[in-house]
């Protein structure tokens, strides 16, 4: 049976509940090719580990300056797609990558210097993981290895560590192992981390969910303030969490076991007026 | 004061009151002796040994006797030259299977992606040596250092010898520490596009530092205490060795002959095992004190 587009929470509920609505599947909406605002643009892109398919075709624009946000339920394939976006994938055996992804004019897939992939895309982890060093090695180490004159080391330490909020903090005791830190202060360290390479775009895998509350409305607020400075992708299981920051969202679902997009665009507008059926069911709460 | 836990006790009162509580309790008892005489028993052994080398070899340590050169055949005088040879072969055995077996270890945890061919190669070669027994590194060593490669019965040809026979072990306990530590810091290096050189000495070698001390105290300790293989290679020559080409005899060689082959000199060997257990003493509580304050200072809070 074929689900129409519907418009109120009430239809889809009734459907869902009352006929056994199937399940319309991957009805992504095809994108055309890369609009001139976009930083990067994924077009039919699949992963998959091994034979098992872990997203298929995939499409999506990140803009410039903006937050958006991944979203939907577990296992539906996005860290698998964040992870393609500075081909961290390569480092997972049995790991393959189709499609096609255009960051900053560039192809990703057959781009030959990851380098310069990863030094413009930043990334943060789900768990807290500064390096086993002290605090003020864990942001020289990157920028030593990739250039950065000493003398200019201890202004862009601290530069890093304003704009994560950290400075205060930490400033008396940057010697310090930086495990000592509490898990927010940690993960704020592993943001200023990535962002002394100054990338243009930020990648950032569930970044609160190993956090309490406050910790991460700390970082809530942190995303808010590095937008216009950043671009971020950041995947979420949590959809208040989108609501807050996000400006765009895209919603994955998982289809016969592997993952793909069944809608996307500004925040608003899918949180208001979902158009697909199962959008409207996850972000109820009815499913997912 | 409560008496610390004592499981026979504790048995008894949870058996107490069921159905079948005698049963238990014999049971539990049977049970509770056997754990607890295991237990005493290699206590027991271990002290038993410690305490015969202690109080027999006591009376012969002195200065003088770490520092005097052995005279009528070890009866009398002191290990000077023991000491030099021991801790000359010691020093050539970890100068050559460290850098080996660090760089092997490397290989094995961090380059040999999965499974590969290598990889299995490497690991299957590691387990046959480390199942020869000492005595054939002694044979072979003897064939390759001291015969093929000229060296002669030498420090040099014990020390190398040595360093085949420590290498398994070392390599073992190097991967498992080096595997032990957390992916996140391997995945994090690589999004901030660290080489992967840097990202080994810089994060990963601190981080698993616990775990290479704990493997060189292994082999160490098997360097120090191996005879077989020395009787062979390094020789038994009581003279102060002038050069790595000299022959020089061991700690383990010196107690094996005063013990069996010179007569009246039971006192000095004695005396000489003291030291040798006093060393490995002394350089397991150095190490692990030093582990222990670089993991307080890098890893956990400070």
């Amino acid at each position: 049976m074929a689900c129409g587009p519907v418009s109120s929470l009430r239809e889809v509920r009734a459907e869902i509940l009352e006929l056994g609505c199937d399940t319309p599947g991957c009805t992504a909406q095809r994108l055309g090719p890369p609009p001139a605002g976009a930083l990067l643009s994924v077009r039919d892109v699949s992963v998959r580990y091994g034979t098992k398919v872990a997203l298929e075709a995939v499409d999506l624009d990140v803009y410039q300056d903006r937050v958006t946000a991944l979203i939907g339920p577990s296992g539906c394939g996005k860290t698998s797609l964040l992870s393609c976006l500075n081909r961290m994938t390569d480092l997972v055996p049995g790991c393959t990558v189709s499609g096609s992804i255009r960051f900053d004019g560039r192809d990703v897939a057959t781009e030959q210097d990851t380098g310069w992939l990863r030094r413009s895309v930043g990334m943060v982890f789900q768990r807290p993981n500064p390096f086993p060093l002290s605090i003020r090695d864990n942001i020289w180490l990157p920028l030593k290895e990739h250039g950065c004159k000493h003398s200019e080391l201890a202004a862009r330490t601290e530069e890093v560590l304003t704009q994560v909020g950290l400075w205060n903090e930490v400033k008396e005791r940057l010697d310090q192992p930086a495990l000592s830190l509490s898990g927010g202060q940690q993960q704020r360290l592993c943001i200023a981390r990535a962002l002394t390479l100054r990338p243009r775009l930020l990648l950032m895998d569930e970044p609160c969910s190993a956090l309490d509350p406050l910790s991460t409305e700390v970082i809530e607020r942190l995303i808010l303030d590095l937008r216009g400075t950043v671009s971020i992708v950041i995947v979420t299981h949590n959809l208040a969490q989108a609501r807050r920051v996000a400006d765009d969202v895209v919603v994955f679902w998982n289809h016969d076991d592997s993952g793909c997009v069944i809608e996307a665009g500004e925040a608003e507008a899918v949180f208001a007026n979902p158009r697909q059926p199962d959008t409207v069911a996850y972000l109820s709460g009815l499913r997912g | 004061m409560p008496e610390p836990t004592r499981p026979l006790v504790s048995g008894a009162t949870l058996g107490a009151g069921r159905h079948g509580a005698s049963q238990n309790n014999l049971a539990d008892t049977v049970f509770g002796v056997l754990v607890w005489g295991s237990a005493l028993a290699v206590t027991a052994g271990f002290l038993w040994l410690v305490g015969e080398i202690v109080v027999s070899g006591f009376g012969a340590i002195s200065w003088e006797f770490l520092t005097s050169e052995p005279a009528s055949s070890g009866r009398a005088g002191g290990i000077s030259t023991i000491l030099v040879a021991t801790l000359g072969i010691l020093g050539i055995c970890l100068a050559v299977s460290i850098p080996l077996g660090l760089g092997t270890a490397l290989f094995l945890s961090e380059f040999s992606q999965g499974e590969n061919r290598m990889g299995r190669f490497v690991r299957a070669s590691l387990d046959v040596l480390a199942g020869v027994p000492s005595i054939v590194f002694g044979l072979f060593g003897n064939a390759f250092f001291c015969v093929a490669l000229g060296f002669g019965f030498s420090i040099l040809s014990g020390g190398l010898t040595l360093a085949c026979m420590v290498l398994p072990i070392l390599i073992r306990s190097i991967e498992l520490g080096l595997r032990a530590v957390p992916n996140d810091y391997r995945v994090a290096a690589a999004a901030l596009d660290l080489s992967k050189s840097r990202m080994i000495v810089r994060v990963l070698l601190p981080a698993a530092a616990p775990g290479l001390i704990a493997g060189l105290l292994l082999g160490i300790g098997r360097a120090t205490a191996e005879t077989a293989a020395l009787i062979f290679t390094s020789g038994y020559v009581d003279r102060m060795p002038e050069s790595v080409f000299d022959s020089g005899r061991a700690l383990s060689i010196h107690i094996y002959d005063l013990a069996m082959n010179v007569p009246g000199g039971e006192a000095n060997a004695y005396g000489t095992a003291l030291v040798l257990v006093g060393l490995l003493l002394v350089i397991n509580f150095v190490a692990t004190h030093l582990v222990e304050r670089f993991v307080s200072g890098r890893i956990q809070s400070a």
